[in-house]
């Protein structure tokens, strides 16, 4: 539950069918504003190698991609992202650790467990933008069925 | 962050109740009462534990708006932000730790090879696929890449750099951080003291890769990325040890001054002072070091988030190899023969980066060698001190990614040989290169895109250097893409990175004439594939043919006069080029498995006659698979190198020492136990088929009865002649070495860490 955001007032949303839409974490307030509801975050960098297996196969997975249209919103963030990230007028930093290497707040934000950052992990957020799940490393179609079902239950 | 919205959300509430708070609760688990959960509240120093009937409170809270942990070894980690004024007491039901977390957690931190989306290929292993097969120090484990072998110069002082696609130590460039370690023996030295539990990740360009780095990265570069100080182990610790009492002890440490700056510090320690001698010429098959390295890093947090790193490492090593019964008493003396080297090194690098709207960085790197040793009788004190700045201006203008910078190199070089000796005394070498360039990365369309490159450098001893660069890169998809480099190099020549081994036994060292730079035109393409398979396993590819042309290669004769080395410029001009493949598959979480091969040819070729480059392979391989039973939490690692012959440094043409090398192979096991939380524990065996170069040989080391050559007769031109002591017609030679002298050993190891 790191996330206490404002609530804004709901306003009507034209459901899309299709594949699943991906958006940016910088088109999180606007999205939230239309129509609040829950979402995934996917925490990757360009240069892993488990972060490119897991998008190309799990999350390609037409199941997949229907039970996380039905969560919510889909989000994709790299970790190094060198752009700040603004989500309800706070400002989340790319923090340079050596020339062309840094992580991102935002990432540390939502990814961290007991502290820890590992690549790649999906975040789990309710409408109320609070963090409800977090599976790190590279999981399966059938292991994320499980998961995300578990969770829509709860 | 989080409490800034914390406060916008809740000002009123805030600044009108100005009181403590308390929290009270049960904590369960299906119906069960926890006992020894620990309570505690994110920022503030207050934490508490269940009692038995699980039940905590926590008094004197300042804030009203809380983030509250429980923590359970048993059990997943609570937490929740709580409103104290609406809420003062909790039932907090804990759920089962996920087995699933864990399981994905081992898979989550491989991150092995693969590859950026730069123009110029670049491959990626994290500390997972070193720590296969397990070393002292990052420059022998760089041995698992295919296309990189650490070479052995010397049978006796076990000098080595690392080839790249055949290429020497001096032609690759090291980078912290992408901070560079402007020096020629950065390969050596500067992947010394920094813990692979500190390392994120190594990013390896093969073949020239940018008009950035100038001179010294024609070969290649190694790109040393440390752990975020989110992900780094606040404390980790590395100890192992083999059957040869080789013990080497690995320490990282993390920690902050608040607000200010995250350091991370390396210490490693290398020890093996018990001598073998196994082949029974009377001479250590290992030599014996003891050797420290400390590294630092300070990474500043500015307000601006803009970047300040700062890096330092000392290294100091003391090492020796040669009769038995050699002690520190002998040396530089005639009666018995070793080889004894002190080096000290001090190295400071950083980069920062100008708090204006601009992205402009200032790097810099300064660093001090300093070698005080003796090759038998033969000393050698050499000193180099480097110091390097640059500038670089980095601008996204459009579809253009510019990068214009300016640097400055000055490296001074002294040493007690007439390589630095002049008819009016000591003359030390200086060099100075100043640099401009200019490279422009240049977006086509979404699959393409182009980089064109061009760097000047002005050297007060070689006049003015341009060395155009361009690449080319398509992605056929996003699993797929081919990329194209081609450029110019150049280097200027420093003795004392060149060979150590020159300097050892009798051997003189010449320098034939004014050696000129050396010049290189190279080409590569590469291609990279990434395949699932329906049941979503992950095969990658990656095929690079490469084609380097140099003229005037410098490099050492050792064939023409067993009593010297000489240096020279080719008179016609030399080629490495070949093709390198790599495979790695992953099966899920359980098993992966690696492979790469590397087909080359480097020769030389003089007044039409070609000739293969001494002491140069034309077909390696190299592989690795790794199994993890979950049900043991047991890794297992099978690691190998297979290389073909090589041509060998013959002393004379009666020496009865093979020409060419066998095919060999050095192959290593490994289990690996991960079932405690912080505790690992590891063992093993290397070079399980025992090979060492031995094998076929009546001697390694010539004349090895004979060190100071007492008993060496020669003729009236200075010939050697065989005699019935030297039947031969040898003298000592230690030059004769193709691969580690050291048979199959055990090791044994722990790793311990706290997060």
């Amino acid at each position: 539950m790191k996330f206490l955001l404002i609530f804004f007032f709901l306003l009507s949303y034209t459901f899309s069918f299709g594949q699943l839409e991906e958006f940016k974490l910088t088109q999180y307030d606007s999205l939230q504003k239309e129509h609040s509801k829950s979402s995934i975050v996917f925490i990757h960098t360009d240069w892993c190698k488990y972060c490119k297996q897991l998008k190309n196969t799990t999350l390609q997975d037409s199941n997949i991609q229907k039970k996380m249209k039905e969560f919510g919103y889909y989000f994709d963030l790299n970790a190094e992202e060198k752009n700040s990230i603004s989500i309800n007028n706070v400002e989340f930093y790319y923090k340079p650790t050596g020339n062309n290497t840094g992580s991102h707040e935002l990432a540390e934000e939502l990814g961290s467990i007991d502290g820890k950052l590992e690549y790649p992990t999906l975040v789990f957020l309710n409408e109320k933008h609070e963090i409800i799940h977090q599976i790190v490393g590279f999981i399966t179609v059938k292991e994320f069925t499980e998961t995300i079902n578990r969770i829509a239950k709860n | 962050m989080k409490y800034i919205f914390i406060l916008f959300c809740f000002t009123t509430v805030y600044t009108t109740y100005s009181q403590t708070y308390s929290i009270s609760g049960e904590i369960n688990f299906e119906g069960n009462k926890i006992e020894f959960a620990q309570v505690f509240i994110k920022g503030e120093k207050l934490q508490t534990t269940s009692d038995e009937n699980g039940v905590f409170k926590i008094d004197n809270i300042k804030d009203s708006i809380i983030e509250l942990y429980v923590k359970h070894i048993e059990f997943e980690t609570f937490h929740k932000t709580i409103n104290l004024i609406q809420k003062k007491t909790l039932n907090i039901q804990l759920s089962e730790r996920q087995k699933e977390i864990e399981e994905v957690v081992i898979s989550g931190s491989l991150k092995e090879v693969s590859k950026l989306e730069s123009i110029t290929p670049v491959e990626v292993y994290t500390p997972k696929f070193f720590k296969r097969n397990p070393t002292p120090n990052l420059f022998e484990s760089l041995q698992n890449i295919n296309g990189i072998r650490p070479q052995l110069n010397c049978a006796i002082c076990n000098t080595g750099d690392i080839h790249i696609n055949g290429l020497e130590g001096p032609y690759t460039m090291v980078l912290i951080d992408g901070m560079p370690i402007v020096s020629s023996l950065s390969t050596v030295y500067g992947l010394s003291g920094i813990p692979q539990a500190l390392v994120e990740r190594i990013e390896i360009v093969k073949g020239p890769a940018s008009s950035l780095y100038g001179s010294e990265a024609i070969g290649g570069i190694i790109n040393v990325i440390t752990k975020k100080p989110s992900k780094a182990p606040l404390l980790s610790i590395d100890l192992m040890s083999t059957s040869f009492l080789e013990t080497n002890l690995d320490l990282g440490i993390k920690s902050n001054i608040k607000n200010k700056a995250d350091i991370l510090t390396g210490i490693n320690y290398f020890n093996y002072n018990t001598p073998f001698d196994y082949n029974n010429d009377n001479f250590t098959d290992v030599t014996l070091s003891e050797k420290i390295s400390i590294f630092q890093k300070w990474n500043f947090k500015r307000k601006n988030n803009k970047l300040f790193s700062l890096a330092g490492r000392y290294f100091y090593e003391d090492r020796w190899g040669g009769e038995m019964n050699w002690n520190p008493n002998f040396r530089g003396g005639d009666s018995i023969y070793g080889e004894s080297i002190y080096t000290s090194r001090v190295e400071l690098i950083g980069i920062y980066q100008l708090p204006i709207k601009e992205n402009i960085k200032i790097s810099f790197s300064a660093n001090s060698h300093n070698q005080n040793s003796f090759y038998g009788t033969t000393s050698y004190m050499g000193k180099q001190n480097i110091a390097f700045g640059q500038v670089v201006w980095d601008k996204v203008w459009k579809r253009n990614d510019f990068i214009l910078g300016s640097s400055y190199r000055y490296t001074f070089y002294d040493d007690d040989t007439p390589a630095t000796n002049s008819t009016s005394g000591n003359n030390p070498n200086v060099s100075k290169i100043g640099s401009v360039f200019l490279q422009d990365s240049y977006t086509l369309n979404e699959k393409q895109k182009v980089l064109i490159g061009s760097r000047i450098d002005f050297t007060n001893q070689n006049g003015l250097v341009y060395t155009p660069r361009i690449g080319y890169k398509i992605n056929f998809n996003r699993l797929q893409g081919i990329r194209l480099n081609a450029g110019t190099g150049f280097r200027v020549v420093n003795l004392f990175t060149e060979d150590h081994a020159a300097l050892t036994g009798a051997r003189d060292v010449i320098i034939e004439e004014e050696l000129k730079p050396e010049q290189s035109y190279n080409a590569n393409i590469n291609y990279t594939g990434t395949f699932y398979t329906k049941k979503n396993n992950s095969i990658n590819l990656d095929v690079t043919a490469f084609y380097t042309y140099f003229i005037n290669k410098i490099f050492p004769v050792y064939d023409s006069d067993p009593n010297k080395i000489i240096y020279k410029n080719l008179d016609g001009y030399a080629i490495s080029e070949g093709i390198t493949a790599n495979i790695s598959i992953s099966l899920k979480n359980s098993f992966r498995l690696n492979g790469g091969v590397t087909i080359m040819n480097i020769s030389n070729i003089e007044n039409g006659i070609k000739q293969q480059q001494i002491l140069s392979e034309k077909f390696t391989g190299t592989w690795g698979a790794t199994y993890f039973i979950n049900k043991f939490k047991t890794e297992l690692n099978y690691t190998g190198n297979v290389y073909s012959p090589m041509r060998l440094p013959l002393a004379s043409s009666l020496d009865p020492r093979i020409a060419e090398s066998p095919w060999w192979s050095t192959q290593n096991i490994q289990i690996n136990y991960k079932g405690f939380k912080r505790w690992e524990i590891y063992t093993g065996v290397k070079n399980i088929l025992n090979f060492t170069p031995n094998k076929g040989n009546p001697f390694i080391i010539a004349r090895a009865n004979d060190p100071f050559d007492k008993n060496v007769q020669t003729n009236a031109n200075g010939e050697v002649i065989p005699t019935a002591d030297n039947p031969y017609a040898l003298t000592f030679d230690p030059t004769y070495i193709f691969a580690p002298n050291q048979g199959a050993r055990v090791f044994l190891g722990i790793r311990f860490k706290i997060d």
